[in-house]
């Protein structure tokens, strides 16, 4: 692990500070439904009724109702959520883009994350997606003493997260970093990472020149993580099927998030470096002010 | 139609072109290298599920394709090409030198190079009509018009390149003068030429190569002194100094040694061994053999014959010491009782064998071949100092100084002949051209009253004589000639022809025409002569030291033929042949230019 690594880490931890991990207030869990609660509780608390439709719990129905009123009801309860934030970051060699500050970004950015879930008094055990899902070394000290982190794995971080998935705690919060430029189908991993997960918060980091090249003519296209090359002849109009392409695949995540209940959203690293504000997620609500 | 580019510089300039075309491309084309984090949103194409090879067609932007396509058309177009309808004749006059060096280097010879060009040519253009004009001494045309190279196979052992100078410049003017103005020259040569030719008539070939030469370019034999000795010339014609080792062949051989300097000639002489034999000279082998070998034959001992008919008295013995001072003639005189008594058989045999038979007057006409001095009779002289007339033309006077001499002779009357010697109007020595090669000189004197025999005048006289006379002996006058010279054998009289044989063994029987046969040898070597029943040799040498000096060889083309005025006249302009499709084939650039699809590859 280099000293630009910690750095990054010491950087994002220090912009954590201020913030605290949490819940937002209302999120749709998607299949059941139900409402989840805001904040950390500790056990199963009555809500609300609502109608029975196939597939729910039977266990939860309200079988007093039903005596009195002959319809079938559901008990909803306030579900236990604990206290427990798994965070993931990608170590690909993407995430290292010469020429700019993604790596510093997601490194400073995952750093933030852990430092506001201790903030919330959340325990949190970070992961790094490499060959498969590995547990960070040290995860327990503060991010700026991790060690064993460097951005240069060579694999598509969506196949190692399916080969090796984290044995993650049931029913925390799990947050996932990475620039999602990865050929898996982002259904069956966000299935994967969705599982028995309080909530889901997946960020994209990418680079101002990920979102809008500056360069164009006759490039060769290095691919940072295999170092294939492609020839290839940019003008406007090909820049503009390139950011059609993005746009679909953001799309595509955007879809397979709300199918399981997860939080998107996209972090550019210029900007985040620029006042380590992580604006989009904390109007996610997945961060609050201390 | 076989088309010809006059101006084939413009196509240098349309290369030019399109190198800066495909620099600016290549230079805009060419890729900068950018780090991306994948290529997943990048590449477009879609993988086939197995495995494989890709497949990479070589890609050439068809604006670029077409801009190159343009400009080579229009180049072609400005080189000006033009052609020759089929079936009409191409008039070609080739120029071979003649000179033997072009033989300089064997199987790489100019010579040889030479002909696979012409042959390249001939084939390469139908039409021509190809005379071939030997350039040596004298010019001179090889067969007939030559229409394909099986034509011109058969004619070119005729070209031996064994000529002491190419005399290049007769050659073309020969060519100049008996063709037309179509006629095109190409001159085969291995030297460059003085002023390159600019007419557009003339092409100049040359395919030599600087070479360095060690040549023999001098040498004879004598037979005068106490020995007989020889002596020969060796140039090294080189920039570096030589040490050489040669051998002299005279009946036994031996060898020499010689340290030449760079340019340097050094001169050798040798004792003669066997001053009958012959002598081979020899330098070891190089690029040229022909000037590597000196043949030197001996004089020919020819002593003439002569028979002295005249009665005893101061007159015989005078001429008798005279004949016999010379040491070229082999004397035969009639005992004086048969020439008093006139015993006629003993006279008649001397006469008839003798080539010189000196005699009083006589009626009886020379023997073929014969020639006689007669002296007239004496009686009624009268001395006279002078004023003595000589015509210088006749050999027989070279020398002869009369100032002081007192000659006696009859005052008046005529002698038949043509006056040699004069004394005002009075003929003192005549001479009578006969029929098949005789002679009559007549000549008047009294040594009774004449100082002539007292003045060294009478020896040169009659060595005069004597050595003209044996100049018309049968055979070759010199019997060692330089390449090029012409040889004239004497042939005694009545002789209509000779057998000579080359150095190559080939036999050629030569017409005499009158006592004399004349040819000039065509190769170095070693020549025999048979005439009647007798035999002569003489050899023939290269001894020309700027034909033998290589350092001045050398190779290239000059001239251009499409530059002449008939060329244009007889040619078809074909430019409009290729700025058609070139303006077709920018049309169509435009049209692509206005659609946009002309580019490269696309992401």
């Amino acid at each position: 692990m280099g000293e630009a690594e910690r750095s990054f880490l010491r950087e994002g931890e220090l912009a954590g500070a201020p913030y605290r991990l949490g819940v937002p207030h209302q999120l749709q869990r998607g299949l059941a439904g139900t409402r989840v609660g805001r904040g950390v509780g500790s056990s199963l608390e009555f809500l609300d009724h609502r109608e029975y439709q196939p597939g729910d719990d039977i266990r939860h129905i309200n079988w007093q109702a039903l005596a009195r009123s002959d319809r079938l009801s559901i008990k909803l309860f306030r579900e236990e959520i604990s206290p427990h934030a798994d965070v993931l970051f990608d170590t690909s060699a993407s995430m290292d883009l010469p020429g700019t500050p993604k790596g510093r970004a997601a490194l400073g950015l995952t750093a933030l994350l852990a430092k506001a879930a201790d903030n919330a008094g959340f325990t949190c055990t970070p992961w790094r997606i490499a060959a498969g899902c590995e547990r960070v070394r040290d995860g327990h000290l503060p991010p700026s003493a991790w060690e064993g982190i460097d951005l240069a794995a060579g694999e598509d971080g969506g196949e190692a997260l399916a080969r090796l998935p984290p044995a993650w705690r049931p029913h925390g919060l799990r947050v996932l970093i990475s620039d999602l430029l990865w050929a898996t189908d982002p259904a069956a991993m966000l299935r994967l990472l969705a599982h028995q997960a309080a909530a889901v918060l997946v960020v994209q980091v990418l680079a101002q020149s990920e979102l809008q090249p500056d360069f164009q003519g006759n490039i060769r296209l290095i691919d940072r993580e295999t170092g294939r090359e492609e020839e290839v002849f940019l003008d406007q109009a090909a820049i503009a099927r390139y950011q059609a392409h993005l746009a679909r695949h953001q799309d595509h995540w955007l879809l397979a998030c709300r199918r399981v209940g997860a939080t998107l959203v996209t972090i550019v690293a210029e900007r985040l470096v620029a006042d380590w504000k992580p604006t989009p997620i904390v109007e996610q609500q997945f961060l609050t002010t201390a | 139609m076989a088309m010809t580019l006059t101006f084939a510089e413009a196509l240098w300039g349309g290369a030019a072109i399109i190198a800066v075309l495909v620099g600016v491309y290549l230079f805009r084309t060419r890729s900068q290298p950018r780090v991306v984090g994948s290529l997943l949103l990048w590449v477009e194409h879609h993988r086939p599920a197995e495995g494989g090879q890709w497949l990479q067609r070589p890609q050439m932007p068809l604006l670029l394709a077409l801009e190159i396509l343009i400009v080579l058309l229009v180049a072609l177009a400005a080189a000006s090409p033009r052609g020759i309808a089929p079936g009409q004749g191409l008039p070609l006059v080739v120029v071979l030198d003649d000179s033997y060096s072009m033989r300089a280097g064997g199987a790489d010879s100019p010579r040889e190079q030479a002909i696979r060009a012409i042959e390249q040519e001939v084939a390469a253009q139908a039409g021509y009509q190809v005379r071939l004009l030997l350039a040596g001494q004298r010019p001179e045309f090889l067969g007939e018009t030559c229409r394909a190279v099986a034509q011109l196979r058969q004619l070119w052992p005729l070209w031996t390149c064994c000529s002491p100078q190419g005399d290049l410049d007769l050659a073309i003017a020969l060519a100049r003068e008996t063709r037309d103005h179509r006629t095109r020259l190409l001159v085969v040569t291995d030297r460059a030429p003085a002023d390159p030719p600019t007419d557009g008539r003339v092409q100049w070939w040359a395919f030599g190569r600087p070479r360095a030469n060690l040549a023999f370019i001098n040498g004879g034999r004598t037979m005068f002194g106490v020995k007989d000795r020889g002596f020969f010339e060796v140039a090294n014609l080189s920039s570096q100094p030589v040490r050489v080792e040669g051998t002299i062949d005279n009946g036994r051989e031996r060898r020499f040694m010689l340290e030449i300097a760079a340019t340097e000639t050094r001169r050798e002489v040798f004792d003669l061994e066997l001053p009958s034999a012959s002598v081979r000279i020899r330098l070891p082998g190089d690029d040229l053999p022909n000037d590597d070998e000196l043949i030197l034959l001996p004089p020919p001992q020819r002593p003439v014959r002569t028979a002295v008919l005249l009665e005893p008295g101061p007159l015989r013995e005078l001429t008798e010491r005279a004949l016999a001072a010379t040491g070229l003639a082999s004397l035969a005189t009639a005992a004086a009782p048969a020439v008093a008594s006139g015993l006629a058989t003993t006279a008649a045999g001397l006469s008839t064998a003798a080539d010189l038979v000196v005699r009083a007057a006589a009626e009886a006409p020379p023997s073929p071949g014969q020639w006689v001095w007669e002296f007239l009779p004496a009686s009624g002289t009268e001395a006279f100092l002078g004023p003595f007339a000589l015509d210088r033309a006749n050999p027989l006077v070279e020398g002869l100084a009369l100032d002081g001499v007192v000659w006696a002779s009859p005052a008046t009357g005529s002698v038949p002949g043509i006056p040699v010697i004069l004394l005002a109007n009075t003929p003192l020595v005549t001479e009578e051209r006969l029929a098949q090669g005789a002679r009559r000189f007549r000549m008047r004197y009294d040594p009774i009253r004449s100082t002539l025999h007292q003045t060294p005048n009478w020896p040169i006289l009659f060595w005069n004589l004597v050595r003209w006379r044996q100049s018309f002996l049968p055979g070759p006058a010199h019997p060692n000639l330089r390449l090029g010279m012409e040889v004239r054998l004497q042939v005694p009289a009545g002789r209509g022809a000779v057998q000579v044989t080359a150095p190559d063994g080939q036999t050629i029987s030569l017409p005499a025409v009158g006592e004399a046969v004349v040819f000039q040898p065509a190769a170095p070597g070693l020549y025999a002569v048979r005439c009647g029943g007798e035999s002569f040799a003489f050899a023939v040498n290269c001894l020309a030291r700027q034909e033998s000096d290589l350092r001045q060889s050398a190779s290239g083309r000059w001239g251009d033929w499409t530059r002449s005025e008939a060329f244009r006249q007889e040619s078809l302009d074909l430019g409009w042949a290729f700025l058609l499709p070139a303006a077709l084939l920018l049309g169509v650039h435009l049209f692509l230019i206005s659609v946009g699809g002309g580019g490269g590859r696309r992401p």
